[in-house]
């Protein structure tokens, strides 16, 4: 129970700080944001009234403490401010894009766990011999070639000339599945390693021998001693890799059209568009701390060790 | 290895320094050595555009072909890959001297100091990286610059975790305490015992992470944040040559060979210290 309510004073603190530090971004803008969204907006150089105009609008002529205190109040409410480049308010911009971008991640989340953990234990059985090295080879060379590469290369030959799935996506589950694969085998790449490290550790532990000793089969081996402690290991990275999804998806969305929140924040830096920058990043660092501590918490429940404090 | 062992030492990295087994520095040095040659062994003009010439493929006068304005890939990717290595080599030496300084002072700071510093560090290693980057970027305006600036901030507070871990083992250490009983004031101790101690420890995990950022810089010019066209930027100019795929694939190919000729050493030489350390 302690425990519990320190974790949410730890949140909520991490959740004010970021969102301070987020609305501060405001502050690295170069020159009068007014004069920028409407010079864009007008496809002309603005009169002063105008910009004195579209300052009153965006709150901007408002001391700074206060205007952080207004966007800190409506971001409690998901109300994240009017964006800078589209009309409209931020958060019914980015909130149906959220969903397309979970879509894909969880996706390529769960290709990339089946993948690494096969792979990585794979690879450790095999140490030293043929499937390990080529594992290795193939996991080092593929995690050289930038996603984006892969992306486009497997849109023009799988996608276009092959007619296998859709080069202008609609965000469907349907849809996920060729760009999560593709995102699934690059995030493969980096955990296979992990995994096989992990793996070389439970393997010549004292455990596996005895097991190996009583006469118990590799398989049972694998399922009984193994498995449970690559999972409760690998844990944290899974934690790493679903905190981090809004950021890591950003490039291969770009690539496929993709409606999710990654390209859009791209498209939003592209264009300076500063409130839906604030409210993507606070979601992303909100979702990285949930993430890796939802992690945390599974390896608790999964783990009578730790649960029992003996460990 | 324990099943909390993540919150300190993420990689495994944290022992590296303990063996040498091979010196990334020197992949490094020999990758800055090429990519600043080469723009003058190669020759030509990145910038130079034949129309006439446009979407040629490779021939002797332009080896790798030409792009949509008929300028020179080959001229273009060279370019290209310097500027991404110089960029790649000034975020981690500022991540990794921030981190230092930043670290070591965490460690050697008493109490509430030290305290809030590394509170700091915490902070900035529970923020996903790239998305943050791309928001810096946004806020600063695309460039060069301004990209170093983004990834040297999301990027330091690992460096300042390892630095703040290996300061306090030296703080605590023999080497310090005997210094500080013969009269050596705390701040010479820290300077002269500690970050040079820590800066060695931590410089194989930066030369090792010079890849990486490459191909991160390269993600960021794909999505258009990079060095601003005309300039050759790799990721910017597979970005370009995804309209010309079955036209003119040297386009798309040269650039991405070009960042896996660069990042592979890196990513080889990390496998095999990887391998080394964690295999025990």
């Amino acid at each position: 129970m302690r425990a519990a309510l320190r974790w949410v004073a730890a949140f909520a603190a991490l959740v004010l700080a970021s969102a301070v530090a987020v609305f501060c971004l405001q502050l690295l803008v170069p020159g009068d944001p007014a004069a920028t969204i409407l010079s864009t907006q007008l496809g002309r150089q603005p009169s002063q009234a105008e910009i004195v105009a579209e300052r009153a609008q965006l709150g901007l002529n408002q001391p700074f403490p206060t205007r952080l205190w207004h966007w800190i109040e409506g971001a409690t409410h998901g109300d994240f401010g009017r964006s800078w480049a589209t009309p409209g308010n931020v958060g019914s911009l980015i909130w149906p894009r959220i969903e397309a971008t979970v879509r894909l991640g969880l996706v390529a989340l769960t290709l990339a766990v089946v993948l690494a953990l096969a792979g990585g234990i794979v690879a450790a059985l095999f140490r030293d011999r043929t499937a390990d090295r080529l594992l290795r080879v193939v996991v080092t060379v593929l995690a050289c070639i930038p996603a984006f590469v892969l992306g486009v290369l497997v849109i023009q030959f799988v996608v276009v000339d092959a007619h296998i799935g859709q080069v202008l996506t609609d965000g469907s589950w349907r849809a996920a599945l060729l760009p999560g694969a593709l995102l699934g085998v690059t995030i493969a790449c980096y955990w296979v390693r992990v995994v096989r490290a992990i793996a070389l550790d439970v393997l010549n532990s004292d455990v596996v021998r005895t097991a190996r000793a009583r006469g118990a089969s590799w398989p049972t081996v694998i399922r009984a001693h193994v498995l449970p402690r690559v999972v409760l290991e690998f844990l944290p990275y899974v934690g790493l890799g679903i905190g981090s999804i809004i950021g890591a998806t950003a490039v291969m969305e770009v690539v496929f059209s993709w409606p999710g929140i990654g390209a859009y924040a791209a498209q939003a830096a592209v264009r300076r568009d500063m409130p839906v920058l604030q409210a993507v990043v606070l979601l992303s660092i909100i979702t990285f701390r949930l993430g890796t501590d939802a992690m945390r918490g599974v390896g608790w429940i999964l783990d009578p060790r730790r649960r029992s404090g003996t460990a | 290895m324990n099943a909390f062992a993540f919150d300190r030492d993420r990689l495994g990295l944290r022992r590296l320094g303990l063996r040498r087994p091979v010196s990334p520095a020197l992949i490094v040095l020999a990758v800055l050595v090429i990519v600043t040659l080469a723009p003058a062994v190669v020759g030509g003009d990145p910038l130079n555009q034949e129309l006439t010439n446009a979407l040629q493929g490779p021939s002797p006068h332009h080896l790798l072909g030409t792009d949509e304005y008929g300028r020179d890939v080959l001229a273009r990717v060279v370019h290209g890959t310097r500027t991404s290595v110089y960029a790649s080599l000034a975020v981690v030496g500022i991540a990794l001297l921030g981190g230092i300084v930043i670290g070591s002072l965490a460690a050697a700071v008493p109490s509430h100091g030290g305290r809030t510093i590394s509170l700091l560090t915490d902070f900035f290693l529970g923020i996903p990286g790239v998305i943050v980057a791309i928001a810096i970027v946004g806020a600063l305006g695309p460039g060069t610059r301004n990209l170093i600036v983004a990834f040297a901030i999301t990027g330091w507070a690992w460096y300042a975790r390892l630095a703040e871990e290996h300061a306090r083992q030296l703080l605590s250490g023999r080497v310090v305490t005997v210094a500080r009983v013969s009269g050596v004031p705390a701040w010479r101790c820290v300077s002269g015992h500690v970050i040079p101690h820590v800066f060695r420890r931590l410089l194989v995990v930066a030369c090792l992470d010079v890849g990486w950022v490459v191909l991160a810089i390269a993600g960021l010019g794909y999505l258009g944040l990079g060095a601003q066209p005309p300039a050759p930027e790799l990721g910017q100019m597979i970005s370009d040559g995804q309209g010309y795929v079955l036209q003119a694939p040297w386009m798309i190919l040269a650039p991405a060979g070009a960042l896996m000729l660069v990042v592979l050493p890196f990513v080889a030489a990390g496998e095999r210290v990887h391998g080394r350390v964690l295999r025990v």
